[in-house]
């Protein structure tokens, strides 16, 4: 293993079961997945195409009716995904911490701010409350809230919307995890928080030299914050480029579809590029190519034969028979 | 052009205890007739209640809403049903908006019924049938159910809705926020399609500063419950002269790398409540060039040329 890989996904297949029925649905489907030390990386795709159940699955955190079919989990050498629920626990938090979309959901209601943050501190370490207090109103003040010791005893409740999310990477950066995956953070806020969020992110990479998973269906998130970039879709990777290659010349047709939806770069009156139809269902997958159905360029052998992802250079990985690397804009 | 609806130093106050929530104070402006008027801002900032007001959906407070030149308040039974027939809205949430016990087809005919058009019930179907393809659906969703659609079929079939009465102006608020890329751009699309074809005149609500200068041809920038800016869409965004527009438009991530270390406006402090809002200018205590006039005296929505209006004490260059 490279000096430089945090955490290496190797063939991952995770699957769900659903009331009533015997077959199970694939939402993750053989996924590979590189994050390099102080490296972020940016996992995008539409609602549905596997982004979150592959955080989850890493993290040991799929609801009862999921489970891990096969696959690696690498980090630092060790397979997360044979760890017992206890060995799990000593990394959740400590080496590795999530954060989420809804700062609001995640945060328990009826304990202050305070209390959550020095939970997981004396959790993992054996310190005393007060040390912990202070370590807690630290780092509540380096991911910016204003007078960290009267938030301190705030309940969740008391707070904003970026002062809540902000007390969730503060709890998640407290242990200077190694990682930190961060699912949709800036989602549900408004843009200018949004901006502060994502320059806080950055901020304490660049300190702490923590590596992050950005798992986003926001383009210009991407575009901002991220090193390198997977693409997936429906529970398989379709792309991976570094950051800069990807928005310059992306190969894949779906890729290509999506920089073409956007409406930042057309006049007023010129169409959107739209990708016709939906995302396939999970348990009726096409055959051969998973996008053929939705692709522009299809032909006989997308729709009979399942494309590779092969690598056009340079690390730049594209699952596609016929990649055009910025091809025309669609 | 001609003017489609006028509002009037509109106020709304929601009373809480203590005081009151001033959700939009008095704010000004017209609709010309075929045009896209985008009206963005950030939570809070009063522009789905603005929305709201402009439909009676919500009582005004004060303020009076012209539209065709009729006040809206001064009419009443009939008249005032037929008026409202003009002024339709398309809310954010298809999931929430769509009664899951209505198939498609009672859906799109229920402001048939309720506006007796039609002369009876076949006739009432064929209409919502034609509303059905004209979105881009299939006329055999008829009789499926909400929940049997995606959100962007949902959506569609909210569409059809608020067309059902022929309407000049549909208020759209945040209509493709809840929905993915790709999905956004189909809806955006058919929203472009259809002004085309009927003619139609747009109030767009949104957060999303990409959509809506996509969309508009003018617009608005609430803070606070008051327009601080308000200009033609590429005048504004070349040109934005209020301190809060230039920052909310180096705020909106962009889908370039290449500007990721662009220069960007900060803003000081934490966001204020219209609870209790403050002083003079609104936007002072987070504004980086605010001084004493500032803190006293509210400025007023002055034209700075071109159509281009901002309310600031100092604005900025263009």
């Amino acid at each position: 293993m490279q000096e430089n890989t945090l955490l290496r996904v190797k063939g991952l297949y995770t699957s769900f079961a659903s009331d009533g029925r015997k077959d199970r649905a694939t939402a993750v489907n053989g996924v590979d997945l590189t994050i390099p030390r102080r490296k972020t990386v940016g996992l995008v795709g539409e609602s549905g195409c596997g982004k979150s159940v592959t955080a989850l699955s890493i993290m040991g955190l799929l609801a009862d009716n999921g489970r891990v079919d096969a696959g690696k989990a690498l980090f630092n050498g060790e397979d997360l995904l044979a760890l017992s629920d206890r060995e799990m626990r000593k990394i959740r938090g400590n080496r590795i911490s999530m954060i989420f979309q809804e700062p609001m959901t995640s945060l328990n209601p009826v304990l202050t701010v305070g209390r959550q943050i020095s939970e997981a501190l004396r959790l993992h370490s054996d310190i005393s409350s007060r040390e912990a207090k202070q370590k807690c109103i630290e780092i509540l003040d380096k991911v910016g809230i204003p007078e960290p010791e009267k938030r301190f005893v705030c309940y969740p409740h008391q707070l904003s919307g970026g002062l809540r999310q902000r007390v969730m990477i503060g709890m998640a950066m407290v242990l200077k995890p190694d990682l930190l995956i961060a699912d949709e953070p800036t989602t549900a806020l408004d843009v200018s928080i949004e901006a502060q969020i994502l320059r806080l992110m950055r901020g304490l990479q660049e300190e702490e030299g923590t590596s992050i998973l950005m798992i986003t269906h926001n383009l210009g998130v991407v575009a901002e914050i991220c090193d390198e970039v997977y693409v997936m879709y429906a529970g398989e990777v379709v792309e991976r480029a570094d950051v800069f290659t990807l928005f310059r010349e992306c190969a894949h047709p779906y890729t290509r579809g999506l920089m073409a939806s956007l409406p930042r770069m057309r006049a007023k009156g010129e169409k959107l590029y739209n990708i016709r139809g939906t995302v396939p269902n999970l348990r009726a997958m096409p055959a051969g190519c998973r996008f053929s159905p939705r692709c522009d360029f299809a032909c006989e052998k997308c729709r009979r034969e399942k494309p590779p992802l092969e690598d056009l250079g340079n690390g730049h990985l594209c699952r596609c028979f016929f990649p055009e690397k910025g091809g025309d804009t669609l | 052009m001609s003017e489609l609806l006028r509002a009037e130093h509109l106020v709304k106050e929601f009373p809480v205890r203590g005081g009151a929530v001033h959700a939009v104070s008095d704010v000004s402006f017209s609709i010309e007739k075929g045009e896209t008027l985008g009206l963005v801002g950030e939570s809070g900032c009063g522009k789905s209640t603005l929305g709201k007001l402009l439909l009676d959906l919500l009582p005004l407070t004060s303020g009076k809403v012209y539209f065709k030149e009729q006040d809206l308040s001064q009419i009443h039974g009939e008249e005032k049903r037929v008026m409202r027939r003009g002024m339709q809205m398309i809310f954010q949430d298809p999931y929430a908006s769509l009664d899951p016990r209505m198939s498609v087809g009672q859906i799109i005919m229920e402001p048939l019924n309720a506006h007796r058009i039609g002369k009876n019930r076949r006739e009432r179907a064929d209409m919502a049938r034609e509303l059905i393809s004209r979105v881009g659906l299939r006329p055999e969703f008829f009789i499926r159910y909400p929940h049997q659609f995606s959100g962007g079929q949902r959506q569609r079939i909210g569409i059809a809705r608020a067309l059902a009465l022929n309407p000049e102006l549909i208020i759209c608020d945040e209509p493709v926020s809840a929905l993915d890329v790709s999905i956004q751009a189909q809806i955006l699309n058919l929203l472009g399609d259809l002004q085309k074809q009927l003619g139609l005149t747009y109030l767009f609500i949104s957060h999303d500063l990409n959509v809506v200068r996509y969309l508009s041809d003018r617009v608005i920038v609430m803070f606070l419950g008051q327009i601080c800016e308000m200009a033609g869409t590429e005048e504004l965004y070349a040109h934005p002269r209020h301190p809060y527009t230039r920052f909310l438009l180096s705020s909106v991530p962009q889908p370039d790398p290449t500007l990721r270390n662009r220069e960007r406006a900060l803003l000081a402090g934490e966001a204020s409540s219209p609870v209790d809002p403050p002083s003079g200018c609104r936007f002072h205590p987070r504004c980086p060039y605010a001084d004493t006039v500032c803190r006293s005296e509210k400025p007023a929505l002055r034209g700075t040329g071109d159509g281009h209006m901002c309310a600031c004490h100092h604005p900025l260059e263009g």
